[in-house]
């Protein structure tokens, strides 16, 4: 078979030309498509928004997802609404006038909450209720619904994200704990206990006959790894439990387990969890689960929290024992109807049944899928990738515009083309500078608001930051003192130069920010730049002067960040000869094999250096080696690796974000807990430890006069940059993109906030 | 025959235990599992319990907290009363969420797969029988250029020409937005509308590798002797080739469509997650990847049955359409 190349040629021309012709065409797309089946009324076609993917826990009470909560939230309506700083509105029945941005905007809710302080020091929050909203389904809402809702956020088996059992209200500690598990109640009466009310005798002595046996194979099995491993003698029990870290008296098995017994008392899990060499629970103690999700209630049961009163069929009381900041945000639940998530049977609050059996949220449990309420719309269905709604003429704000909407799931690459094409009108896609840059090209005018797409942007809630483990970097294990505050400014220093480089470069200066304080821009607590006494982290020398001036180049600036370190090490005890270290001071336990300083700073990047952090620790790798540190970063391909290292404090450097609450209260990070509060759950990663900080957290969270607090949170926030555990890098923005063309932009909600995003006027919103 | 059928069968029991043993131990040894996701969660929340709380918790909950041999046996002793649980991702029942996704992945890999058959097979054909021609070349070239495209770049390079720039199809999605307010053939378009993009991508992608299969078998046959002997008696072209050569061409076929049944049901993660299709692909992979046990569990004992399944229908055809084979 002869080629005849004369075909071939012509062959591939024609390929060619067809390609070319394909990459030229640019037919405008008709937005939509009109199948058979019939024309649509203009007002029923409906607006579609497209969202990431859906995790199918809709209800008010137990979702876990930020999409999963917009799906309910469509069909519920909160206590109170806050407005676009994030404050609540509590006059919400005749509404609140505030002004933002130079407008006048009225701001309305369901309910009107009058917060009383007492003189002994009680908080009374007294709610009252509009008479005139109804469900979805035609029932009216009184107050009943809403007690209803606080009893299920507070029964002692939610399990949910609310966090409503933590406000000091009045009672609320009783009524948990009056349940609970068989085996704390077994401990508790002790192994010489003779009343049997709730259990009888055979399972008593069963039980200790278990736990006594766990905890002798516990401390067997410890010794056992001990000596085999050579850790210790055969037979040197003593030994082997103070290798474990229990001091006993006696070489004997008793007393060791006399020593995990007090240390453990009824957590059998945890201890052995925790201590075990090589058993676990299931070989210990099997059949576990019996005494430890057995709820036994108590004699005297609790049946009703003595903090919230109902005064009235559209009116209440929650009473809390102290004055607490952060209690209003908590209050502001969902008000989910008593007869579709409860049972109306079981409500009959004079006799302190409120809709269900306490510990039992089975009824609740199993509406998850299907939400309904007062709110904006109804859940029609979730079906192929696609939540159906569609609006409910009784909502107590005017029935909404738009008939139908749908919330339809989408890949993030396929958002911005979704809506330039019209399968979606709404959408939240990734603000990168490829996303704004695509987003000009498709409105041809090089802006982001044009003819095809309108974006929004909104600061987003959270920040990002770098973080430094105080119980780790520091000298002589003092983490607090001034020899290891200066030491890890010395780190931040070099870590502070870099960050517009990383921040510019991963998400363009337009999208994201540099900020200098660890607190989101969104907060009304964060400093502003026009503050007088606002400054730059770690600009400054060990003498507090300034290291950097205008007129610096980058090689001078990175010369300038590298003196300023050396200086704050040599304070730390270190020796420095020639612009390098040459010796660490006595206790530091930082050194390297080839370096007086080595540390690694971990980055869930996942492996392939995508995070807006990675250049930052790069860059800074090279300007630390030339002075004699050695940073070596860490790139995790499971970025859960992280929080497991982090909970077992073995992260050095790390980085990450924060997402941030409405209010700005500092508890969970950085209170480190004192005679009498727990520390707060996430104070463990940075590892503060500060007598003046902890008492003005406490402070501000028990004032309700914004500029005290706003005050009171600055100091703090002083105390914390001079513990350099937290160097704060970026602050980036989210972005929403309409449809010009199809969705009428008048409609939509004006000058949305972090805080007001466009669902919060949903009703109004019209397409074309 | 039979006797053939029953060991395969009660052969196949064994493996699927084993199958289904060694996925649980895999699913049990993820660095992270579920649960500790969520107890990590959970225990951030202000005034929570802790970590270790949670986890000890949820692991009684989710029954975890045996080991791995004994959750295995649990797992057992449930499934065999047909009870897999309820998926720990989607929430509900595991049966229902799988029931309620892989129908329209079988649908779309069944069209797929006739389509292919019917494009594949001709073509395989003609390309063996005028073997070295331009024809033969230019399905070669075309069926290699199937095979080598990746899945998504072929799927982004067709939603770009057919959904961008020329507005034919929606970009994504199985129904469009309209979808509820049509008749019922109405609905039905509508979805074929929106399968038309997927399903194209599904067949050009695996269509070269049949094409060249059946041209390779082809050659095979066309050289052997009772070919020449066919031939040689003067038969006419076209009833050598497709009465006696296409037969002979289609034991092997018939023995690879028979093993392909599995594959019907695994649906096509790559497609799926394109074009947000609410197909099985998509729906395993998320589960496994959060560490889902009941819905993995089921899902890949599922396939195993299948695959099983394939392999003695693909022994059995095997054996009904050559008759030189006989089952011992």
């Amino acid at each position: 078979m002869i080629l005849e190349k004369k075909n071939v040629s012509k062959f591939l021309a024609g390929v060619l030309s067809v390609a070319m012709l394909a990459g030229c065409s640019n037919a405008q797309p008709s937005g939509g498509e009109q199948t058979d089946g019939g024309e649509t009324a203009a007002n029923d076609t409906p607006l579609v928004v497209g969202y990431s993917p859906f995790n199918q826990k809709f209800s008010p009470f137990f979702s876990e997802t930020a999409y999963d909560q917009d799906v309910y939230a469509m069909t519920q309506i909160g206590l109170f609404n806050s407005d676009r700083v994030g404050a609540p509105v509590l006059n919400g029945i005749k509404g609140e006038t505030r002004n933002y941005n130079g407008t006048d905007y009225t701001y309305y809710g369901p309910a009107d909450i009058e917060i009383k302080e007492n003189s002994d020091g009680t908080v009374d929050y007294n709610i009252t209720l509009r008479e005139d909203i109804k469900f979805s389904d035609g029932e009216a809402m009184t107050i009943d619904d809403v007690i209803f809702s606080m009893y299920v956020l507070c029964d002692p088996s939610y399990d949910g994200s609310s966090s409503l059992f933590s406000a000091p209200i009045e009672g609320m500690d009783a009524y948990r704990s009056d349940m609970a598990s068989l085996i704390s109640l077994l401990f508790d009466a002790g192994r010489d206990n003779t009343n049997f009310d709730f259990w009888d005798e055979a399972t008593q002595t069963d039980f200790w006959t278990k736990y006594d046996a766990a905890t002798k194979g516990l401390a067997e099995d410890i010794v056992a790894y001990c000596v085999d491993n050579g850790y210790n003698e055969d037979g040197d029990i003593q030994g082997a439990a103070g290798n474990w870290g229990f001091e006993i008296e006696d070489n004997t098995i008793e007393a060791f387990q006399a020593a995990l017994e007090a240390a453990y008392g009824s957590d059998v899990a945890g201890m052995i969890g925790t201590e075990a060499a090589s058993k676990t629970v299931e070989d210990l103690f099997p059949g576990l689960e019996d005494y430890t999700l057995n709820m036994i209630t108590v004699s005297d049961p609790v049946t009703s929290i003595s903090g919230i009163k109902k005064t009235g069929d559209y009116s209440m009381t929650v009473h809390t024992t102290k004055v607490d900041a952060t209690a209003i945000y908590q209050l502001g639940v969902s008000i989910a109807p008593l007869h579709y998530y409860g049972e109306t049977a079981k409500y009959d609050y004079d006799n302190n049944k409120f809709g269900f059996d306490k510990g039992d949220l089975s009824h609740v449990r199993s509406v998850t899928t299907q939400p309904m309420g007062a709110g904006p719309y109804k859940f029609i269905k979730f079906e192929n990738k696609i939540v159906n709604f569609e609006a409910n003429d009784t909502y107590y704000l005017g029935a909404p515009k738009t008939k139908f909407i749908n919330f339809q799931e989408v890949n993030d690459a396929d958002k911005l083309n979704g809506v330039v094409t019209g399968t979606i009108d709404i959408t939240d896609p990734s603000f990168s500078t490829d996303a704004a840059n695509a987003i000009k090209e498709a409105n041809g005018n090089d802006d982001i608001v044009g003819d095809v797409i309108t974006t929004n942007t909104v600061d987003n809630l959270g920040y990002g930051y770098l973080g430094i483990d105080a119980d780790i970097v520091n000298i002589n294990g003092e983490k607090g003192s001034e020899a290891s505050k200066n030491l890890r400014k010395g780190l931040a220093t070099v870590f502070a130069l870099y960050r517009e480089l990383t921040v510019a470069s991963y998400y363009g200066l337009d999208r994201a920010s540099v900020i200098n304080y660890p607190i989101s821009n969104t907060s009304w607590a964060a400093p502003q730049p026009t503050d007088a006494d606002y400054k730059v982290a770690f600009s400054t020398d060990v003498d507090g002067n300034d290291i950097y001036t205008s007129d610096m180049d980058d090689a001078a600036k990175e010369e300038a960040a590298l003196k300023a370190a050396l200086g704050y090490f040599e304070a730390a005890g270190f020796t420095v000869t020639d612009g390098k270290l040459t010796a660490a001071p006595d206790g530091f336990k930082g050194t390297g094999a080839n370096s007086v300083i080595e540390y690694e700073a971990w980055i869930p990047a996942d492996g392939s250096g995508d995070h807006p952090s990675f250049m930052l620790l790069t860059e800074a790798s090279k300007s630390f080696a030339k002075i004699g540190v050695n940073l070596i970063v860490k790139d995790l391909s499971n970025s859960s690796e992280l929080w497991t290292a982090l909970e077992a404090n073995q992260v050095p450097v790390w980085c990450a974000a924060w997402g941030a609450t409405v209010d700005p209260d500092m508890y969970q990070i950085y209170f480190s807990g004192d005679a009498t509060n727990a520390p707060g759950g996430s104070n463990y990663m940075y590892g503060i430890d500060d007598a003046e900080l902890n008492s003005l957290i406490l402070d501000a969270r028990a004032s309700i006069d914004q500029a005290y607090r706003k005050t009171a949170y600055k100091a703090c926030l002083d105390i914390i940059v001079d513990w350099a555990t937290e160097i704060p890098v970026y602050q980036r923005q989210n972005a929403i993109i309409f449809s010009t063309q199809r969705v009428n932009m008048d409609t939509v909600t004006p000058d949305i906030t972090t805080f007001y995003g466009w669902m919060s006027e949903i009703e109004k919103i019209e397409l074309n | 025959m039979r006797k053939f059928i029953i060991k395969r069968l009660l052969l196949s029991l064994v493996i699927l235990f084993f199958v289904a043993f060694i996925i649980y131990a895999l699913m049990r040894c993820l660095p992270t599992s579920y649960i500790e996701t969520i107890a990590r969660q959970k225990s951030m929340q202000p005034g929570s319990k802790s970590f270790d709380e949670w986890m000890a918790q949820l692991s009684a909950t989710y029954g975890m907290d045996k080991g791995i041999i004994a959750g295995f046996i649990a797992w057992l002793g449930r499934a065999l009363t047909g009870d897999f649980g309820d998926s720990w991702f989607y929430v509900v029942p595991v049966v229902d969420k799988f029931n309620s996704v892989v129908w329209l992945s079988f649908i779309m890999g069944l069209i797929a797969f006739i389509l292919e058959l019917i494009i594949a097979i001709p073509l395989g054909i003609v390309a063996a029988t005028k073997q070295y021609s331009k024809a033969d070349y230019a399905i070669s070239v075309f069926a290699l250029a199937g095979i080598s495209l990746p899945t998504f770049f072929f799927a982004s390079l067709l939603k770009l020409v057919f959904c961008v720039k020329l507005g034919w199809f929606d970009l994504f999605g199985l129904i469009g937005r309209n979808y509820e307010q049509l008749s019922p053939t109405g609905k039905f378009l509508d979805k074929a509308h929106h399968l038309v993009l997927p399903i194209v991508t599904l067949v050009v992608i695996s269509v070269g590798s049949l094409m060249r299969y059946t041209r390779t078998n082809m050659l095979e046959v066309l050289n052997a002797d009772y070919i020449r002997t066919a031939r040689a008696k003067g038969l006419d072209e076209r009833k050598v080739i497709y009465h006696h050569a296409f037969r002979n061409t289609l034991i092997p076929l018939v023995t690879m469509i028979g093993g392909s049944l599995p594959g019907l049901f695994s649906g096509a993660l790559i497609t799926e997650t394109l074009y947000s299709i609410p197909g099985i692909g998509f729906t395993s992979y998320n589960a496994m990847v959060a560490g889902d046990i009941p819905f993995s569990m089921f899902y890949l004992v599922f396939m195993a049955i299948l695959t099983l399944l394939g392999n003695l229908i693909s022994d059995i055809l095997y054996a009904v359409v050559d008759p030189r084979v006989r089952i011992a």
